[in-house]
C-alpha cells in the first residue's frame, strides 16, 4: 500500500471499518513511514477534539420528546377510533346481511320477472284451469287454495313453475279487470317475516314469510294494494 | 401504552437526543433544529410498519432526518444565529473558548461535508452506513470525510477568535 491509498483509505481506518488483508497493509504502511502516521494522528485527534467538544455540548430534548408522544397518542387515538367505527360499521352490515339474506334481491328478480313475462308478456309455457293443478300441488298447496288466497274480486288467471334467483317457485297471476297481479310462493319453512315491501322501477312488490311458505307479490298498482294482497295470501296460508 | 407506542419508544425515541445534537450543528439554528428533529421522528412514527425491526434503526432515523431537511428546500443561512445561551453550552470537559473554536470551524464547512463528518465522528457512523444514510456511493463518502477533515484542520490551526464574538447577539 503506499501512501496515496493510505490517505485515500484513512477514513475506513478512522471509523474502524477496516479489516482482513487491508488492515494489515495499512498498520504495516504507517509503521514504515512516519509522514503517513503522522497525518493518520492527526487525523484521529481531531475527531477526538470534535467529538469531545460536541458530546459535552447540552441537548434540551425534552421539549421535543414531550410534543411528539402528544402527537403519537393523539394519532393513536384517532386509529383506535377509526378502527372501532369501521368494526362497527362492519358488524352493522354484517348483521343486515345475515338478517335479510335475500333481501331486496329477491324482491327485485321477482318484479323484474312480473315485469318480462306479465307487463311484456313475453312467451312463456303458462298453465291454465286443471293443468294448474299438477304445478300448485308440487308446491305445496291445493288449486282451490291457490285460487282463493286472495279477495274474491280477484281471480286466478294462469301459472307456472319457475326459477328466480336459483329457486323453484310457484308463479301465479290474477286478475282483476284488466290489471295482473303476479303472487310468488315456495316453500320456506322456519322463517317469519313481517310484511316488507319495496319499489322497483314502477312494479311495487311485498313479501311475507309465514314459517312454512314466503310469499311475494308484485303489481303496477298502488303500494297499499299490493301490501293487502301479500298479506291476504299469508293469513290464507 | 399500546405496543406500537412501546416499540417506538425503544427503536427510535432513544435517539431523539443524537438526532437534535446533529439536527443543532447541521442547521445551526436551535429551532430549525427542534422542528427538523420532531418532524422526522413524526414521520419514523406514522412510517414505522415499514421499518424492519432488527436493522439499524439509527441510521433509519438519521436518514429520515436528511429526507426531511432536503425536502424543506431551506437556504444555508449565516452562522451567527446559533445557539447563543448560556445553558447551551459545554457544562464540563470542554471550555467555551475551545467549543467556539470547533463549532465556528464546523460552520464553515458546507453543509453536506459537515452532516457527513457530524455522522462519522459525533454520531460515530462507519462509513458504509453514512453512504446509506445519505445516499451517495462509499466512495464519495470517504472523499468527503478526507476533505472535511483537512478543512478542518486547516481552520484550527490558525488561532481562535475570543469566545464572545461569535456568541454575542
Amino acid at each position: 500500500m503506499n501512501c496515496g491509498e493510505v490517505r485515500r483509505r484513512a477514513p475506513l481506518y478512522l471509523s474502524g471499518e477496516m479489516e482482513g488483508e487491508e488492515l494489515r497493509l495499512f498498520s504495516a504502511h504507517l509503521e514504515e513511514c512516519s509522514a503517513c502516521a503522522a497525518e493518520i494522528a492527526d487525523q484521529w485527534r481531531l475527531d477526538e477534539r470534535i467529538r469531545a467538544t460536541l458530546e459535552a455540548e447540552l441537548v434540551p430534548v425534552d421539549r421535543i420528546e414531550r410534543a411528539v408522544r402528544r402527537r403519537m397518542a393523539a394519532s393513536a387515538r384517532r386509529w383506535r377510533l377509526g378502527a372501532i367505527a369501521a368494526a362497527v360499521l362492519a358488524v352493522a352490515v354484517l348483521g343486515l346481511w345475515l338478517l335479510q339474506p335475500d333481501f331486496p334481491q329477491a324482491y327485485a328478480d321477482a318484479a323484474r320477472d312480473h315485469r318480462l313475462e306479465v307487463v311484456e308478456q313475453q312467451p312463456r309455457h303458462w298453465r291454465y284451469g286443471p293443468e294448474l293443478e299438477a304445478i300448485a300441488a308440487e308446491s305445496g298447496i291445493s288449486l282451490t287454495r291457490a285460487a282463493t288466497i286472495v279477495p274474491v274480486e280477484y281471480l286466478l288467471e294462469r301459472g307456472k313453475i319457475c326459477r328466480i334467483g336459483g329457486v323453484r317457485m310457484l308463479h301465479l297471476v290474477y286478475a282483476r279487470g284488466s290489471r295482473r297481479y303476479s303472487l310468488y310462493l315456495y316453500s320456506h319453512p322456519g322463517s317469519r317475516q313481517a310484511l316488507r315491501s319495496f319499489h322497483s322501477d314502477g312494479e311495487q312488490v311485498s313479501g311475507v314469510e309465514t314459517g312454512r311458505f314466503r310469499v311475494m307479490v308484485v303489481t303496477e298498482g298502488a303500494a297499499a294494494e299490493c301490501a293487502e294482497l301479500a298479506q291476504s295470501a299469508a293469513r290464507q296460508l | 401504552m399500546a405496543r406500537r407506542e412501546e416499540a417506538f419508544e425503544r427503536t427510535a425515541m432513544v435517539h431523539a437526543r443524537d438526532l437534535l445534537r446533529f439536527a443543532r450543528r447541521l442547521t445551526r439554528d436551535a429551532a430549525e433544529a427542534e422542528d427538523l428533529v420532531q418532524e422526522s421522528l413524526l414521520r419514523a412514527w406514522r412510517g414505522f410498519e415499514q421499518f424492519e425491526p432488527g436493522t439499524n434503526a439509527r441510521a433509519w432515523l438519521f436518514r429520515i432526518l436528511l429526507n426531511v431537511l432536503y425536502a424543506s428546500h431551506r437556504k444555508e443561512r449565516p452562522s451567527v444565529t446559533l445557539l447563543a445561551a448560556a445553558s447551551d453550552l459545554p457544562s464540563a470537559g470542554s471550555s467555551a473558548a475551545e467549543y467556539v473554536e470547533v463549532t465556528d470551524a464546523l460552520d464553515r464547512l458546507g453543509a453536506e461535508p459537515r452532516a457527513m463528518l457530524l455522522l462519522a465522528v459525533l454520531e460515530g457512523f462507519t462509513c458504509r452506513e453514512i453512504a446509506e444514510i445519505a445516499g451517495v456511493p462509499i466512495g464519495t463518502v470517504m472523499s468527503r470525510l478526507s476533505r472535511a477533515r483537512e478543512a478542518m484542520r486547516e481552520m484550527l490551526s490558525t488561532p481562535a477568535r475570543p469566545a464572545g464574538e461569535r456568541v454575542a447577539r
